[in-house]
C-alpha cells in the first residue's frame, strides 16, 4: 500500500499525526522507511522534528534499531539537548531497562527542574511496571506542581478509574471540566462515573451532566444514550412526581436517538441489529410499572 | 464438562480488536447458540461483539452495548455467554475485578459463561496456541480451565495469518 504513497502526502500525513497528537507508530515507522527516508534531505529542518516522531513511533513498534538511529542523528546536531536525552529514556523504558531510564530523568530534573517531561516519564515507568498505586502517588505529587495540566488530570482520572476509585477519579474530571467548561466530552465522562456510582444522587448528578453534554453537542450518542439510561434508571427507582418526569426526560432522550438512526443508518442495518426495539422495551418497562 | 467450540469469526475477531488498539485495553462479549432446549455438552461460540478500547471500567455504554446485543441475540437465537478482555499492560494477563464484575453479569444472563482473558504475549505466538485463557464461574471466584481446546488447527492458521498481514500491510491501510 504505501508504495502507492508521494513523498509530499506521505510529509502532509506525518505533519498532520503530530498535530493531532495520533498514536500510531506502525503508520509513522512505513511512511518513514518506505516513503521518505530516501529522500530525507529534501525535509530541510523538519527532518529534526520528523526524527524525534519517527523515533517514538519506532519505540512503540519495538524497532529499537531505528530509534537508536534518530537517537545518534538528532544527539550529533543537538548535543546538549535534553529533549534528546529524554528520548534516550524512553528508549530505556522500550528495553525495559526501567532503573536506567529513572536515573536518567533523575538527571534531567536535576539540571531543569521545570521539566515537566522527564518528571511525566516517571510516572509512565511506574504505570509500565503495573504499579498503578505508585504511579498515582507520584502523578499526584507532578500535579501539586503542575495543576494545569490538563492532560495529567486525565490520566489520573483514568489511573483512579483502573483502581475503581470513582470518588476520585470524579473530582480529576471536576478539574477538567472547570478549566474547559466547553469540552462535552468532560461533562460526559464526569457523567459516566456517577452514573458507574450508581446510587440515586450521583444517578441525578449523572442526568443533569449527560443533559449538559447534549446541549453542547446534540450529535453526541453516547450522552443521548447516557441520560436514556440515567433517567431510566430514576424513574424505576424515585417516587411518583420525578417518575413522570425521569419517563419524560427518558422519551425525550429515546426519540432523538431515534431519530438519529433513521437519519444515519441505512434503515436495514438498524432493523437487523434492533437497537430501536431494545430502546423500545425499555420504555415500555417504565411505563407498566407506572399503570400498575 | 462441556465442550466449547470457539468460531473462526469469533476468535478472529478478539485477535483483530487487541491488535487494532495495542496501547488500549479492549473488551467485549461472546455470543453463543442458544441451545436451551437441546443438551447443554456444547457451548458454540459463534461470534462475538467487540466494545471498548480505552476505559472499561465505566458502567453506563456497557449497559447500553448489552441491551443492543441482547435485543441483537434474541432476533437471531444466541445468547451473551462469554466475556473476553486484553488488559492495557503488555504483561498484564491478570483476571481482574472489571474482568470480575461484567462477568458475574453475564453469568446471570447464562448460568454456563465464561471469561476469556486474552494474554498479550501469546499473541506472537499464534500458531502453537490460543491467546487467551479461560475462566469459569466457581461459587463466589472463578477457576481458570486448563488445558482445554477450544478452536482447531485451521482457526489458529487463519488467525495467524491474519495477524502477519495485518502487521506488514496494515501500517498505511488508513490513508
Amino acid at each position: 500500500m504505501a508504495r502507492h504513497i508521494s513523498w509530499e502526502e506521505a510529509r502532509n500525513h506525518l505533519r498532520r499525526m503530530r498535530e493531532d497528537q495520533v498514536r500510531d507508530g506502525q503508520t509513522v515507522v512505513s511512511l518513514w522507511e518506505d516513503v521518505l527516508m530516501s529522500e530525507r534531505n529534501k525535509l530541510g529542518d523538519e527532518l529534526w522534528t520528523v526524527y524525534e516522531q519517527v523515533c517514538i513511533a519506532a519505540l512503540d513498534c519495538q524497532r529499537i534499531d531505528i530509534s537508536e538511529t534518530c537517537i545518534e542523528l538528532l544527539k550529533s546536531k543537538f548535543p546538549n539537548s535534553l529533549r534528546v536525552k529524554r528520548l534516550l529514556g524512553m528508549k530505556y523504558e522500550a528495553e525495559e531497562r526501567f532503573h536506567k531510564a529513572g536515573d536518567l530523568y533523575d538527571d534531567i530534573i536535576k539540571e531543569d527542574e521545570t521539566n515537566m517531561f522527564a518528571r511525566k516519564r516517571k510516572v509512565a515507568i511506574l504505570k509500565a511496571q503495573n504499579k498503578t498505586l505508585e504511579a498515582i502517588e507520584e502523578l499526584n505529587k507532578y500535579l501539586k506542581q503542575f495543576m494545569t495540566d490538563f492532560e495529567a488530570w486525565m490520566e489520573l482520572c483514568d489511573l483512579y478509574l483502573a483502581v475503581q476509585d470513582y470518588t476520585k477519579a470524579a473530582f480529576c474530571m471536576e478539574e477538567l471540566i472547570m478549566s474547559n467548561p466547553h469540552n462535552h466530552l468532560y461533562h460526559q465522562k464526569f457523567a459516566e462515573i456517577k452514573y458507574t456510582m450508581g446510587d440515586p444522587d450521583n444517578m441525578a448528578i449523572a442526568r443533569t451532566y449527560f443533559a449538559q453534554a447534549i446541549k453542547l453537542n446534540p450529535n453526541s450518542v453516547r450522552s443521548l444514550y447516557g441520560c436514556f439510561l440515567a433517567s431510566s434508571n430514576l424513574a424505576a427507582s424515585s417516587n411518583r412526581k420525578d417518575k413522570q418526569s425521569n419517563i419524560k426526560y427518558a422519551a425525550w432522550a429515546a426519540q432523538q436517538l431515534k431519530e438519529k438512526y433513521t437519519t444515519v443508518q441505512p434503515e436495514d442495518l438498524t432493523n437487523q441489529t434492533r437497537v430501536l426495539e431494545s430502546i423500545e422495551r425499555v420504555l415500555e418497562s417504565l411505563t407498566e410499572k407506572t399503570s400498575n | 464438562m462441556a465442550e466449547l467450540i470457539v468460531s473462526i469469526q469469533a476468535y478472529c475477531k478478539i485477535l483483530l480488536h487487541a491488535v487494532k488498539h495495542p496501547h488500549c485495553a479492549v473488551n467485549g462479549v461472546l455470543l453463543a447458540e442458544d441451545n436451551k432446549s437441546k443438551d447443554r455438552k456444547v457451548l458454540k461460540f459463534v461470534d462475538c461483539v467487540p466494545l471498548f478500547h480505552l476505559t472499561l471500567s465505566l458502567s453506563p455504554m456497557l449497559e447500553a452495548a448489552l441491551l443492543q446485543i441482547d435485543a441483537y441475540c434474541k432476533s437471531r437465537g444466541y445468547i451473551i455467554a462469554g466475556y473476553y478482555q486484553a488488559n492495557e499492560n503488555l504483561r498484564d494477563k491478570e483476571l481482574n475485578n472489571v474482568a470480575k464484575t461484567i462477568g458475574r453479569r453475564i453469568q446471570e444472563n447464562c448460568a454456563n459463561s465464561y471469561i476469556f482473558m486474552v494474554d498479550n504475549e501469546r499473541l506472537s505466538q499464534m500458531l502453537s496456541s490460543e491467546m487467551y485463557r479461560m475462566y469459569s464461574p466457581r461459587e463466589a471466584s472463578w477457576k481458570e480451565e486448563e488445558k482445554l481446546e477450544t478452536v482447531t488447527e485451521e482457526t489458529l492458521r487463519v488467525a495467524s495469518m491474519l495477524f502477519l498481514t495485518d502487521f506488514q500491510g496494515g501500517g498505511c491501510g488508513g490513508l
